[in-house]
């Protein structure tokens, strides 16, 4: 997983990122301003950065520049929502725009399609005796190759994507097999039982009562 | 169709009408009273002859040769001076000159009565004659008549002139009635003008006043433009400064709903541990206080604008110790010190809008101020001109920031108000209620050594 740094001067919004990014497996540095965010970047490495505009001194805008000398990738993240803002956004070079308020799980699924394009994602899941290759497809237990069919995998992906953190049976399907499916959310029930059994995870993969599904994975 | 056009026909129409109506009635006038000089002096003519006549023959015994040999003798004397005669016995003629009237045309003179005169003006194809008959004796009738052409030659020769002239004049009224339509509504077309222009949004147009019964409504519509434009602009502020505050509201309304909003989702979603769920379930009661905060604020807000102040007497000293009581514990805890200086016994004011707005004021002077400094009230009275100034300590704000502060929802630092749970509205509040009791607030201050607020009343 990446190494984020998120500026901006909300605390309450960036201790929340944290609490998120911290729980789906990636690790998180905060800045509260353009000149502290310049000093993280000048003595550690970032795979990623979600960037405010509207910060104290330097704004989004002007700090980018620096970030790109860095080869950082930058995600904007504003409350600022007008299309003259978004459009300046991207053409300064950000790989994304997110407009505040957002959902965490669109700014999970956001930030790992930048890492994946980039290259920075990490491609191995491992939980005791279980490898998930996600550059391979590749599904191993005591090295022994588990066959799962494309849409099992997907949603074993999603999880492993999302983990720690509750999907509800519409969010699978949409993140998963990519549509939203209204009418029978059972599937996602069915292919949940038979991942459970595959990959022997009946622990691990927890049933959330009234919402749905969260793959849980002790955090180091 | 349009007024110039309207003027124009009226003008012409009514000369025309005028002038024709007059001169028809002045060349009948002329041709009858010709007329009737001309039957007069024939009348006399007539009876000259007759008498005449009569006295040199015998009527009842003369035979119709005598008759012709003395009617030659007249005839031929009279046709000289242009005079006709004819006479007639038992409706044959014994004498007649005037060959070239017909006969049929005065067939009706001949049944003139005795002792009568019949006078009768006829038309043959080229001339017009007088003609007058008298029965002289039984069956016996003496005939006249004088060639009057000219008199209808000369009527004929008047209408002919006047249609020249008409036709002449015609031309001349209608140059002339063109120009006076034209001079006429030569201030509707100017004020057409400025009305279009107007309703285009050109608001700077001037109408010219120089036409002296324009003027009146030249400066009315000056005006009415002017005052257009002051509306339209003080409109356009009004907007821009509502959507500016729509904006700021939405944005800062968007912070805590989104941690809000995150919080809940994590609290449902997420695996967390007891202390992270402590942590989100405390960010989501502090956003929510944050806007509830703002809320109350933006009442009061708009309370002050629709607010009708009720005046009261408001004993200073009253002022001050309330103030002390509202901020016991800020005050003992940051160790600040309140002087006051009141040289007024009482403002007349609305009280709790008067409070809210001194106490807005202290609060602000006590977040500027970390630790010691002190708060110096004066009040005084000055030319019915009352003064409150309020004194402060503390950080001071920074000169090109000052114009902004009485903007709804500006904050000079943003991180140091947040934790003091500012919503960037108090000096907002503050300067609405000032304005309600019709006062002004100036705020004076140096970076690093303290903030004055001077509050201005008129009485």
């Amino acid at each position: 997983m990446g190494h984020i740094l998120i500026v901006d001067d909300e605390k309450s919004i960036s201790d929340l990122i944290v609490m998120n990014l911290t729980m789906v497996g990636h690790t998180t540095e905060q800045a509260f301003d353009g000149k502290e965010a310049l000093e993280k970047i000048r003595t550690e490495h970032f795979d990623l950065c979600l960037l405010d505009i509207m910060l104290p001194g330097k704004d989004g805008f002007e700090l980018i520049d620096d970030f790109k000398k860095s080869t950082i990738p930058v995600i904007y993240l504003s409350a600022k929502n007008s299309l003259t803002d978004r459009v300046k956004g991207l053409q300064l070079g950000a790989e994304d725009y997110i407009i505040k308020p957002f959902e965490t799980l669109e700014l999970i699924v956001r930030i790992d399609v930048v890492l994946r394009r980039e290259g920075k994602d990490k491609n191995i899941f491992t939980y005791n005796n279980v490898v998930v290759d996600m550059k391979k497809h590749l599904v191993l237990k005591n090295d022994k190759e588990i066959e799962l069919t494309a849409q099992e995998y997907s949603l074993l992906e999603a999880m492993i994507q999302n983990q720690n953190l509750a999907l509800t049976r519409e969010q699978l399907l949409s993140i998963a097999w990519g549509y939203d499916y209204s009418g029978e959310t059972r599937t996602v029930d069915m292919h949940i039982q038979r991942l459970r059994k595959k990959l022997g995870w009946e622990d691990i993969i927890k049933t959330v009562y009234k919402f749905g599904y969260r793959l849980e994975v002790p955090r180091t | 169709m349009k007024l110039w056009v309207k003027i124009f026909l009226s003008i012409l129409v009514l000369s025309l009408s005028t002038l024709t109506i007059s001169i028809t009635y002045i060349i009948n006038e002329n041709h009858i009273i010709s007329m009737n000089r001309e039957k007069e002096r024939d009348l006399g003519e007539f009876e000259l002859i007759a008498t005449s006549l009569s006295n040199s023959l015998d009527f009842s015994g003369a035979s119709t040769d005598t008759l012709t040999v003395i009617m030659d003798r007249y005839g031929d004397y009279y046709k000289s001076r242009g005079i006709y005669l004819g006479l007639y016995k038992d409706s044959k003629y014994v004498y007649n000159n005037f060959s070239s009237v017909k006969l049929d045309s005065y067939k009706k003179l001949l049944s003139v009565k005795k002792k009568e005169k019949i006078a009768q003006v006829i038309h043959s194809t080229s001339n017009d004659y007088i003609l007058i008959s008298k029965q002289m004796y039984d069956n016996v009738i003496l005939l006249y008549a004088r060639d009057i052409s000219e008199i209808y030659t000369a009527k004929n020769n008047s209408i002919t002139l006047y249609s020249i002239m008409l036709i002449i004049l015609t031309c001349f009224l209608g140059v002339f009635s063109y120009l006076c339509s034209k001079w006429i509504t030569r201030p509707l077309n100017a004020l057409h003008k400025g009305v279009m222009a107007v309703s285009t949004g050109k608001y700077d147009i001037s109408l010219s006043e120089h036409d002296k019964e324009f003027r009146d409504v030249a400066n009315a519509f000056n005006q009415m433009a002017r005052d257009v434009k002051d509306r339209t602009q003080e409109l356009e502020e009004r907007a821009k400064e509502l959507q500016t505050f729509i904006d700021d509201l939405s944005h800062e309304m968007n912070t805590p709903l989104t941690s809000i909003q995150g919080y809940s989702s994590f609290l449902l979603s997420a695996n967390a541990s007891e202390e992270q769920k402590r942590t989100a379930a405390m960010y989501i009661h502090s956003e929510s206080k944050r806007i509830r905060d703002m809320y109350s604020k933006l009442m009061v807000l708009s309370f002050a604008r629709e607010h009708n102040i009720e005046r009261q007497k408001y004993f200073c000293e009253e002022m001050v110790e309330e103030l002390r009581q509202t901020f016991y514990h800020e005050l003992m805890n940051q160790k600040i010190n309140v002087t006051k200086e009141i040289l007024v016994d009482y403002l007349m004011v609305d009280r709790t809008l008067f409070h809210m707005l001194l106490s807005n004021l202290v609060k602000n002077s006590i977040q500027a101020m970390d630790m010691g400094g002190h708060i110096h009230i004066k009040i005084y009275c000055q030319n019915n001109i009352s003064k409150v100034i309020i004194q402060d300590s503390g950080m001071g704000i920074p000169e090109d920031k000052l114009e902004k502060v009485t903007k709804p929802f500006y904050r000079i630092d943003k991180s140091r108000s947040r934790k003091t749970g500012g919503a960037g509205l108090g000096l907002s509040i503050c300067s609405k209620i000032v304005a309600l009791h019709g006062g002004s607030i100036e705020i004076l201050s140096t970076l690093g050594e303290g903030t004055t607020i001077i509050i201005t009343l008129n009485d």
